[in-house]
């Protein structure tokens, strides 16, 4: 091949080019940033900045009603493990992320593979999601209900055996946990199989069919077929959950309202009983600091993981 | 989602304590829900006498309501009057600096004769009066009358070998000895604190002051008479909420509160002196001198709101006032210790004719001795146990009790 | 390898019947390509051979074997789908060797197979290449190969070149020819290309409407295309249609020209009945421009359009109202409007009924 060089493509045309490129990028996109502004101006004054205040809080020594005076060093978080309830709190924490990351995928995932061709799809889509629709403190009222003593799973266990039956699901460390994951379940599997829905509906089917001729059965086409190829959703699934598990508040709130150990139940509501009640801010932004990063971290893990299979298939 | 509400509202605490109080509607915060009705009469009287107008609002479970106050201390938005708990409660909201000194509001009404200046100390720190009392009670048993006769008991117990005696009787005549709830997110440590009283009232006050363990002999001791008799039955369902249904309905027949829950029990139907009456409670160990447990609940007054309204004085000397004593009794129930004021039912003035005639030692209520910023967690430790009534629970109890008291006394 | 034999297949969506009773024969190791427009079927036959639509109605024999009933796996059939599908998130080896591992054939034969095919396709280099890495042409190796380690009984191919841009495509057909001739396959192979079904067909099915329309060789369906529709589709450009009426002594009378016929070609009806006149655009010849065709009329029409193809050009100009395109060999220029004398080749014309579109073609 023979290429002419230019004679006009010297070194000062092309910084001039540049520039031209650089002037009309940034015509094209100025209008943009002006909209963005009052969005980054709000995530810093009331995201960043609270957060840093929170880091800030946590080396202090600030109780109920005292100023931020005296710095701790990390004494707070060196407290952590000397009252039992941060233990407490952080094993309730890992029963809410596992069962928040396990269960409504698990479900999620087979409503929706028994959905993915069924006629009436829609509505057992819109039947599934409904929960969401509805409050979280809406949800917890109505389920408080369901497991009070007398209330709808007592009466109805009851009714069905002939027994009398009386179970405290929310008044007893063993159950409550249990109790409320199973609502939060109910209330995260609709979304949960929407979205893998929407997953499923992306994977060519093509690649499904091609397996089929080439021998797979059911379970072989979902092993090596489906799943690979829906795991990229699976794992933004996953990171909604398990965020969502980690910072459960508002179903316990309202669930366990009246349990007396509620304030161990997972470390968001331990964070704001030793803020918001005890007075004890400084510790219990240390709380809130551990949290945090327990959350970015695993977050964070599960998106490179995400943005690493993505990539695999592609 | 519920770190982030967190930490945003840190932040705009920061941002609304850097600027000064906003003006907002002159308010009476309460957590004391059953007495709303005696509460609005005292809003309406003060809003009277000041030419103001001074509503009520309630915020109720109580762990919400001081959560709520906490915030808005710390968020320098403080009500101009909200009801508050004396002893070592009082002593933190009076270390902030918002509460006013109410002494020539005290010294006009002793001058008059409404309160004693032993009533004054009731709600002062370091000498000084911060509240206007709204409530001053005696704590006894409340005893249903038709359940004591039915199970043949003639009078009220005067030692606790009667009073195990008769709970085997109520037992046997079908009902539960002793209401025993665990709501509103504090009434875990009434039988608790009754318990290690009645054997060791020393150590009762140890306890709050951070000389005494939670581990110790005398919590150990409390805790398996407790546990003894959860398994004798005497105690109501733990998880019912409604704090005074299975006395009212005649299923416990033994109730131990204070004895502004009279007003309670008549709203519910039962007649005082006739339905229902008290006693004191006696001492377990009977080589122990009686105890008495005495709450004293004062209206704090905000600094800033009566610096910026003079008119509020008005308010305060109408609040001390024995119209005001009467309001809360003729609604309510309630009896604030005003001299001129009336005891509103034959229940409290005979308590204070029990108190003066047995003479016990006065003792502050745990509740309001204990450091508040363990009170919350210590109170969940008892109520697990509550719910929970096994020597395992009440090791696990003791022990994380006494891991959060040595934590709390070791930092202070 | 074996025979595939449909019989009276009938495919139904609901109200919608796609397919409306095909019967086809392949013989054992033929090329066969079923050839339509978009919506005739062609694809939904095909998936239905290979197990991936259900047979609503009739038989599907493989090798001899009722086969409507039972699942992809157990047909004896490999595919090579239009799109290629590929597994996406697995390299060219494990696309290849996927079928045969979960089928549980050993290693070292996957080894064996996977390497034979590799070679022959010349995948070699690329066997640790994702899908996503390799060029459209590598992909359609990877197709064909994923179904060639299988060993099936018969081959599926749904239009598996149309992805392809021109010049590859040329090259993988005649590469999938030389491959068929290689393993002696038996092959079906789904096209709305007829070039492609003319070059690579030892049989082409020709349908319509979900209907067989014509089965035959190639050249039996250019040449003698039973009804207009085959012979509309068949040949590019298409073949010329003019309405037309029988003329005495075996002639046809179209556009103001009387073109005489061969009496033994046709079974013509009684002169005076209108028939529509086909004429393929290599039968209508240019003065001066290829052989003067023997048997013939000649007109003469301004050209409204001229296309240059670089060997040929295609001339485009009225008869009788009617456009007519017509094949120009060597081409020379042409001005626009400029007057050209045409002829056309009596020997070669197709006429049809009028009302049933049937070829009249004794």
């Amino acid at each position: 091949m023979i290429t002419t060089a230019s004679a006009s493509l010297s070194p000062e045309v092309l910084k001039d080019a540049r520039r031209r490129e650089r002037r009309v990028a940034w015509r094209q996109t100025r209008v943009a940033w002006l909209f963005i502004a009052p969005a980054v101006f709000m995530v810093s004054a009331f995201l960043l900045m609270p957060v840093v205040f929170n880091i800030i809080l946590s080396f202090t020594k600030w109780q109920k009603f005292t100023g931020l005076d005296k710095f701790a060093g990390f004494a707070n978080y060196a407290r952590l493990f000397n009252v039992p309830y941060f233990s407490e709190a952080l094993s309730n924490t890992a029963i809410w992320v596992v069962g928040a990351m396990v269960l409504p995928l698990a479900f999620g995932l087979g409503l929706a593979l028994l959905l993915r061709n069924m006629p009436l799809q829609e509505t057992f889509k819109s039947l599934f999601f409904l929960p969401k629709v509805l409050a979280p403190t809406a949800v917890g009222a109505i389920w408080y209900y369901v497991y009070a003593p007398h209330g709808v799973l007592n009466s109805a266990v009851a009714g069905l055996t002939g027994q009398p039956f009386d179970v405290g699901w929310l008044y007893s460390a063993q159950t409550v946990t249990p109790s409320v994951i199973f609502t939060f379940v109910w209330q995260t599997v609709g979304i949960t199989m929407v979205l893998l829905l929407l997953g499923l509906a992306a994977i060519p089917r093509d690649p499904i069919e091609a397996a089929r001729v080439d021998g797979a059965s059911g379970w072989q086409i979902f092993r090596h077929i489906i799943w690979p190829l829906l795991l990229p959703t699976v794992l933004v699934v996953t990171i909604l959950n398990v965020a969502a598990g980690f910072t459960t508040f508002d179903l316990l709130w309202v669930m366990a309202g009246d349990y007396p150990g509620k304030r161990t139940l997972s470390l968001a509501v331990y964070m704001y009983y030793e803020s918001f009640s005890n007075g004890a801010w400084a510790y219990g932004s240390a709380v809130a600091v551990v949290l945090g990063a327990m959350v970015i971290a695993v977050t964070a893990a599960l998106a490179v993981l995400q943005s690493r299979v993505e990539k695999n298939i592609r | 989602m519920s770190y982030l509400k967190t930490i945003a509202a840190l932040g705009l605490l920061t941002t609304v304590s850097v600027g000064s109080a906003f003006a907002q509607d002159l308010s009476i915060y309460s957590d004391k829900t059953p007495w709303n009705a005696g509460m609005t009469g005292v809003a309406a009287d003060a809003s009277t006498a000041s030419g103001q107008t001074i509503k009520l609002q309630e915020i109720t479970p109580t762990d919400k309501y001081q959560a709520f106050m906490q915030t808005s201390i710390a968020g320098n938005n403080v009500p101009a009057f909200f009801t508050w708990w004396n002893g070592q409660q009082l002593s933190d909201v009076v270390a902030t600096g918002i509460a006013a000194d109410l002494t020539p509001y005290w010294d006009k009404a002793i001058a008059d004769g409404d309160f004693t200046a032993a009533q004054r100390d009731l709600v002062s720190v370091d000498g000084k009066p911060y509240g206007v009392l709204l409530n001053v009670a005696n704590w006894v048993v409340f005893y249903n009358t038709a359940a004591f006769e039915k199970a043949g008991i003639a009078a009220p117990p005067t030692t606790w070998a009667e009073l195990m005696a008769d709970a085997d009787k109520l037992k046997a005549a079908g009902y539960t000895p002793f209401n025993a709830p665990t709501s509103g997110g504090w009434m875990p440590f009434i039988w608790f604190s009754q318990l290690v009283l009645g054997n060791d009232p020393d150590a009762f006050v140890g306890l709050t002051d951070g000389s005494v363990p939670y581990d110790g002999p005398a919590v150990k001791k409390a805790f398996e008479i407790w546990g003894d008799m959860y398994s004798k039955g005497y105690f109501t369902d733990p998880r019912e909420q409604d704090d005074s249904k299975f006395f009212a309905n005649g299923t416990a027949a033994m109730f131990l509160i204070g004895d502004w829950h009279s007003g309670q029990f008549a709203d519910l139907g039962m007649k005082p002196g006739v339905d229902f009456k008290t006693f004191l409670m006696p001492s377990v160990d009977p080589a122990v001198p009686q105890s008495v447990i005495v709450e004293a609940s004062p209206i704090v007054v905000s600094k800033a709101a009566l610096d910026a309204n003079p008119d509020l004085g008005k308010a305060v000397q109408a609040m001390m006032g024995a119209d005001v004593s009467n309001i809360l009794g003729s609604q309510s129930q309630v009896y604030n210790g005003n001299l001129k004021g009336t005891p509103p039912n034959d229940i409290i003035k005979a308590d204070n004719d029990l108190v003066a005639a047995a003479k016990p030692r006065a003792l502050v209520r745990w509740w309001e001795a204990v450091p508040s910023q363990i009170q919350g967690d210590l109170v969940a430790a008892m109520g697990a146990f509550m719910l929970d009534p096994t020597p395992e629970t009440a090791a696990k109890s003791m022990s994380t009790m006494q891991a959060i008291n040595a934590d709390y006394w070791a930092n202070k | 390898m074996a025979t595939v034999t449909l019989r009276n297949i009938i495919k139904i969506y609901g109200e919608f019947v796609a397919i409306k009773g095909v019967d086809i024969d392949i013989e054992d190791g033929t090329f066969v390509v079923l050839v339509g427009p978009s919506g005739c079927g062609k694809s939904t036959l095909l998936r239905m051979i290979a197990g991936l639509e259900t047979i609503s109605h009739g038989e599907l024999k493989i090798g001899g074997t009722l086969v409507n009933d039972l699942p992809s796996r157990d047909r004896g059939i490999a595919m090579v789908f239009q799109s290629y599908a590929l597994y996406p998130h697995m390299s060219v080896a494990d696309n290849l060797g996927f079928g045969l591992k979960i089928s549980g054939v050993s290693k070292s034969e996957i080894e064996r197979r996977r390497g034979d095919a590799a070679t022959m396709l010349g995948l070699d280099p690329y066997m640790d290449r994702r899908p996503s890495q390799l060029s459209g042409g590598q992909r359609q190796r990877v197709a064909i190969g994923r179904a060639m380690v299988r060993q099936p009984e018969v081959f599926l191919f749904d239009e598996p070149l149309s992805n392809l841009d021109a010049k590859l495509r040329n090259q993988t057909r005649i590469e999938i020819k030389r491959l068929q001739r290689q393993l002696g396959a038996t092959v079906v192979f789904v096209t709305h290309d007829q070039v492609e079904a003319m070059t690579l067909a030892d049989k082409i099915v020709v349908l319509q409407d979900g209907l067989v329309a014509q089965v035959g060789s190639p050249l039996e369906v250019f040449e003698r295309p039973k009804n207009q529709f085959v012979a509309g589709f068949m040949g590019a450009p298409s073949m010329n249609f003019i309405d037309a009426v029988v003329g005495p002594n075996n002639t046809i009378e179209a556009g103001g020209i009387s073109l005489p016929v061969p009496a033994d070609r046709f079974d013509l009806p009684a002169p005076g009945t209108s028939v529509t006149l086909g004429v393929r655009p290599e039968d209508i010849v240019p003065e001066g421009h290829g052989t003067r065709p023997e048997l013939g009329a000649d007109f003469t029409a301004p050209v409204n359009f001229a296309e240059m193809l670089g060997n040929e050009s295609l001339l485009f100009a009225d008869l009788g109202g009617t456009e007519m395109v017509a094949r120009m060999q060597q081409p020379r220029p042409i001005e626009p409007d400029q007057k050209i004398g045409f002829r056309i080749d009596g020997r070669r014309v197709h006429v049809f009924d009028k009302n049933s579109q049937m070829s009249l073609l004794r």
